[in-house]
């Protein structure tokens, strides 16, 4: 149930996120999705341990577990797109010096 | 209608200025060719230079030849150049089909043009590799199922195509603008065809595939196609 619902979730906040991106040119940033999907989380584990009188201790623990393994994950995988972004970078420096290099050979003057 | 042949070539110096010095008569007055030199470690660029009818970009390293590509649409996009055509400086592919290749593009009707080995009659399995006519034939066979077209060469690298898709390859992150840009732009609703060429043997050298580069080429294809099937599903759902 809580498993479902941590789903649920994750895919209603990523979907959000697309819908922000795409319709309102609105870029929202990642601390305050993940803030955000933390408050909501907390809340469906308060709400699920009261309706199905489970161990809130049990999914309090789990839902932590989730988040930090989320949180891990998500750094590594944004410091290797920086990393990616700046390789990027130096690929289009490279190729444009090399367009204006030939450019500027078309119009030099033929010796 | 002004156009671009761009020729990617990385350490093509034994065939580059033949198949210049063969493809410039067979192109209509109005097209013109640029050789991407790949950081080629022979004298590429100077033989390119040699055959008077091409001019050269030259990269500093070897950024493969997804890049190489994007460098010859980049300098076109500067321009005012109307389609871009890419053709392989190996000796593979024949002028006379990039002349056919032009002729059936300026007959308007595609976005895109690909050159394939499987629709000529004259069809030449044996100058394919068994490893790489698999990935050819599982890579057709899942175009064909996500786009609901039989397109039978989605790796060719003899394409034409006009300034609105080249803008879209460079504006997204495509491997080597093989079948993650058909299925892509399939999505987008621009008109994709195909044109009957025969590709020899390369001449000489190596291709600018390494072992590394054959060993990644289907995983990274595979991701792409997902990532952009999924994020046309995704932006389907929220609009």
């Amino acid at each position: 149930m809580l498993l479902v619902l941590l789903l649920l979730t994750y895919t209603s906040f990523l979907v959000l996120l697309f819908h922000y991106q795409r319709r309102e040119k609105m870029y929202v940033g990642y601390t305050t999705v993940l803030s955000l999907v933390f408050l909501a989380i907390m809340g469906i584990v308060v709400v699920a341990g009261l309706l199905q009188k489970e161990s809130y201790l049990k999914n309090t623990l789990l839902v932590c577990l989730i988040i930090t393994v989320w949180v891990l994950g998500s750094m590594l995988i944004y410091l290797m797109s920086q990393l990616t972004l700046a390789f990027e970078k130096i690929r289009q420096l490279t190729q444009h010096i090399a367009i204006r290099e030939t450019e500027a050979e078309e119009r030099a003057p033929r010796s | 209608m002004k156009g671009l042949v761009v020729i990617p070539a990385y350490n093509e110096a034994p065939t580059i200025r033949g198949v210049l010095e063969r493809l410039r008569p067979v192109l209509p007055a109005e097209a013109e060719i640029l050789v991407v030199d790949d950081g080629a470690k022979d004298a590429t660029a100077s033989e390119a230079r040699a055959s008077g009818c091409a001019r050269v970009v030259r990269l500093p390293c070897n950024l493969g030849y997804a890049n190489a590509l994007r460098t010859g649409l980049m300098y076109g996009l500067r321009g005012d150049y109307a389609w871009f055509a890419f053709m392989d400086a190996d000796g593979q592919h024949r002028p006379e089909d990039m002349a056919g290749l032009i002729r059936a593009f300026s007959g308007g009707g595609a976005d895109l043009i690909i050159g394939s080995r499987w629709q000529h009659q004259d069809i030449q399995k044996a100058a394919v590799p068994t490893g790489r006519r698999i990935g050819m034939v599982f890579f057709a066979w899942l175009t064909r199922k996500l786009t609901g077209r039989r397109l039978t060469d989605t790796t060719s690298g003899m394409k034409i195509m006009n300034r609105a898709v080249a803008g879209e390859l460079l504006a997204h992150h495509f491997g080597d603008f093989h079948s993650e840009i058909l299925i892509y732009l399939h999505d987008r609703r621009y008109r994709l065809e195909e044109f009957p060429i025969v590709v020899h043997e390369r001449q000489a050298g190596s291709s600018m595939y390494s072992l590394r580069d054959a060993i990644l080429y289907p995983w990274r294809n595979l991701i792409l196609i997902a990532i952009f099937k999924l994020n046309s599903w995704l932006m389907g759902r929220v609009r």
